[in-house]
């Protein structure tokens, strides 16, 4: 009786160590991206994309990493995301959708086209962000930088259960998005003109505007537990998003 | 005397072939960019906090954020009291807009490169790895600022743009709008 007590003993103490290492090593990586992020690395691997490809390395020694794949994309790429076991691409004209592989390699589930009507000649700055089954993309494109193309300046929310085959479900006009993330039931959006733009998530499939707070070009964000990072064009702003009916600001750092 | 003869419509041929070449040549004064080699890691370091100019990529990792400087580096901010953030440093890395952080290492583009760099004491950063080749340098049309007239086309190819300086420029193709 009292051998059984002592190995029970034993027993919670080792498994409260090992929950505390788990706790350490989810601090090691606890690094988030914006969603314009480019790199990303998931479990042993680092995903790398420029403007054309994609680059998978092993990095089981951080400090060398070892090239094991590279891939052709498509063009104008500007944004790599990652959802469970997916990886989500963003280019000026589509969405491209990867499934991560058991080597770690990726592999090509769908194509998606920003605009079947125009084709290739989209201009346009795409960050992606998803949430269950539902993706929400940005697109934007400024005249100064797209002369002489459609300009395009919305939030799109795809239906991705079925990856190999998004659904358009639902278009929001916006003046000039960029880069986005979510909080518990929100979605915020940088937006070039109008700052920060929050959306209510009650029904993920149609976010409906709850709150803008303006006075900077916003450009890309992190959500960070109960803080949201908000980077604009020469300053950083700080959130307390704990209650996102009631978001606070804390903190900026300017020029 | 015959080959004399010879010899001075030759030079008087020269002569003229040679002014026809020259007049094919424009020489203008204007400015040429000076290149920063992507092969050249010389200049990477951390260093004092800088003002933020034009703002890019952004990470978090642990308590601290860190932002691109378009072109330059990383601001470093400890972030521990998000109500007061505090800029800590900024790490020098010329040609820099794409970066991750995996433990104690900084991966970084340069542009052309990507640098594996050893962050574990942000105050003296080392570089570690480079990855070669893993960008395209981009076609861009560089102009330099506050300067009206003929310059020297930018080659992206050739490193990243470091400045421009004065020169005579022969036969230049770029000319700013203004």
């Amino acid at each position: 009786m009292k051998s059984t007590f002592y190995f029970l003993l034993i027993t919670l103490f080792l498994l409260s160590a090992c929950s505390k290492d788990d706790v350490a090593s989810n601090g090691e990586s606890s690094t988030n991206s914006g969603s314009y992020a480019t790199m990303l690395t998931i479990s042993n691997f680092l995903y790398v994309v420029n403007k054309t490809q994609i680059t998978t390395f092993n990095v089981s020694n951080p400090g060398q990493p070892v090239e094991v794949n590279k891939q052709e994309v498509g063009f104008d790429i500007e944004s790599l995301y990652h959802h469970q076991g997916l990886l989500l691409i963003g280019s000026a004209n589509n969405m491209y959708i990867y499934r991560i592989g058991t080597d770690g390699i990726p592999l090509r589930e769908s194509t998606t086209q920003y605009n079947e009507t125009f084709g290739e000649d989209m201009c346009t700055s795409d960050p992606i962000v998803v949430k269950g089954n539902i993706a929400y993309v940005t697109l934007s494109s400024t005249v100064e930088v797209c002369r002489g193309f459609l300009l395009i300046n919305e939030l799109r929310v795809y239906d991705i259960q079925d990856f190999k085959s998004p659904k358009l479900l639902k278009t929001v006009n916006m003046s000039t998005p960029k880069g986005l993330g979510l909080g518990k039931n929100h979605l915020f959006v940088c937006d070039q003109t109008d700052g920060l733009v929050v959306y209510n998530l009650d029904n993920p499939i149609d976010p409906v505007k709850v709150k803008t707070f303006g006075g900077f070009e916003g450009f890309d964000l992190i959500v960070n537990d109960n803080i949201l990072v908000v980077v604009a064009k020469d300053e950083l702003l700080q959130y307390d998003i704990t209650d996102e009916s009631d978001i606070k600001y804390l903190s900026k750092i300017e020029l | 005397m015959k080959i004399r003869w010879t010899n001075i419509w030759l030079v008087f041929g020269m002569v003229f072939i040679l002014s026809a070449c020259e007049k094919d040549h424009i020489v203008k004064d204007g400015m040429k960019p000076i290149y920063y080699s992507f092969d050249d890691f010389s200049e990477l370091r951390s260093g004092a906090p800088l003002p933020y100019g034009e703002l890019g990529k952004i990470v978090t990792s642990g308590d601290y954020i860190f932002i691109n400087e378009v072109g330059k580096g990383i601001h470093v901010i400890d972030n521990k009291n998000p109500n007061n953030p505090i800029q800590l440093h900024f790490w020098h890395i010329i040609g820099n807009s794409e970066f991750t952080i995996l433990q104690n290492y900084l991966y970084a583009d340069n542009g052309k490169h990507l640098l594996v760099i050893d962050i574990s004491d942000f105050a003296n950063i080392s570089l570690e790895d480079v990855i070669r080749n893993q960008y395209q340098p981009e076609l861009l049309e560089l102009y330099p600022e506050g300067f009206s007239g003929y310059f020297e086309c930018y080659d992206s190819s050739k490193g990243i743009l470091k400045g421009w300086e004065k020169s005579e420029l022969i036969n230049p193709y770029c000319k700013t709008n203004n």
